[in-house]
């Protein structure tokens, strides 16, 4: 019995119907995912229309070199995800297996970043409440979606990551043979949360800084 | 049998995105600091288009994908575009 033929799970009968699956599973889970931040989104784009001049006084106080290098680091995680997958799936184990642990080590880095980034934004007091520190009011309205926006989606890299891990240590101890579908499903979902990350930062790094 | 060291041939077009993707992420942050009045968001939300359009076509194989694959993934997109269009037709309209 070949390694290949040790991926297929019931009730598929061949691999390419089974990676097949997984990639449409994973997409149609994806587009719920999307319109869940969807959600968020476009709160975020009603309040700023109501008060664009708090939206811009606000995200000037976020952290841009944070930001920046938060979404270097997770663009490079993408890629090194990427050649995991592809090598993965073309039966490379020792190039898969360095290539999940870079992604490890950049996932695990982005968390520290924006722990960093957290740790500042409470030292100044950026949390909504009674003892916010900038005026108007509305300018709380944006930091309370800073807040939802990036912590929804570090429990998503949170989650990627464990199950980045999981399958890692799978793979490295030979239970999980490398031309499983899963792998191509842990990317589509990394690549996604990862694309989430692309759209949050123009939304709140980028805006009142001309 | 495939060796180990061919696995080199994986990097050339990841690699190619992921610097596309640096680029434009410097233009991004570039262009935030540039005087373009209304248009420092739209420019800012474009590139971020360009840059998750690079994602899902490579990185996320959609380029070598079947269509019901291809239309899987414009289907959250699709709902999203109803979504923002409905509730502008309310709030960007009111008196």
């Amino acid at each position: 019995m070949s390694e290949a033929s040790h991926a297929l799970n019931d009730p598929w009968s061949t691999l390419a119907r089974q990676r097949a699956a997984m990639s449409f599973g994973v997409w149609l889970f994806l587009a719920s995912e999307v319109l869940f931040f969807g959600g968020a989104l476009l709160g975020y784009t009603i309040y700023r229309d109501l008060y664009p001049d708090a939206f811009r006084l606000a995200a000037r106080e976020t952290d841009i070199v944070y930001g920046t290098l938060n979404t270097a680091i997770l663009l490079t995680s993408s890629l090194t995800m990427f050649v995991a997958e592809r090598s993965a799936h073309e039966g490379f184990r020792r190039t898969s297996l360095w290539c999940l642990a870079a992604t490890l080590a950049l996932g695990s880095a982005f968390l520290v970043v924006k722990g960093f980034e957290y740790y500042d934004d409470i030292a100044k007091g950026l949390f909504p409440g009674p003892a916010f520190p900038l005026q108007p009011a509305q300018t709380q309205i944006f930091w309370a979606f800073y807040w939802v926006m990036t912590g929804v989606h570090a429990i998503h890299l949170i989650l990627g990551l464990g199950i980045l891990a999981a399958m890692t240590v799978l793979l490295y101890r030979r239970a999980l043979p490398p031309q499983s579908p899963s792998f191509q499903g842990l990317a589509l979902y990394w690549h996604f949360v990862d694309s989430v990350w692309v759209v949050l930062l123009p939304l709140l790094y980028l805006i009142g800084r001309a | 049998m495939k060796t180990e060291t061919r696995a080199i041939h994986l990097w050339l077009m990841p690699i190619a995105v992921w610097l596309a993707l640096l680029i434009l992420l410097g233009l991004s942050v570039g262009s935030a600091y540039v005087q373009l009045g209304a248009f420092n968001t739209p420019t800012n939300l474009a590139i971020a288009a360009v840059k998750v359009a690079l994602v899902l076509v490579f990185f996320m194989q959609l380029q070598s994908s079947s269509a019901l694959l291809r239309l899987a993934s414009v289907a959250g997109l699709f709902w999203l575009v109803l979504m923002f269009g409905l509730t502008a037709s309310d709030y960007l309209t009111r008196p």
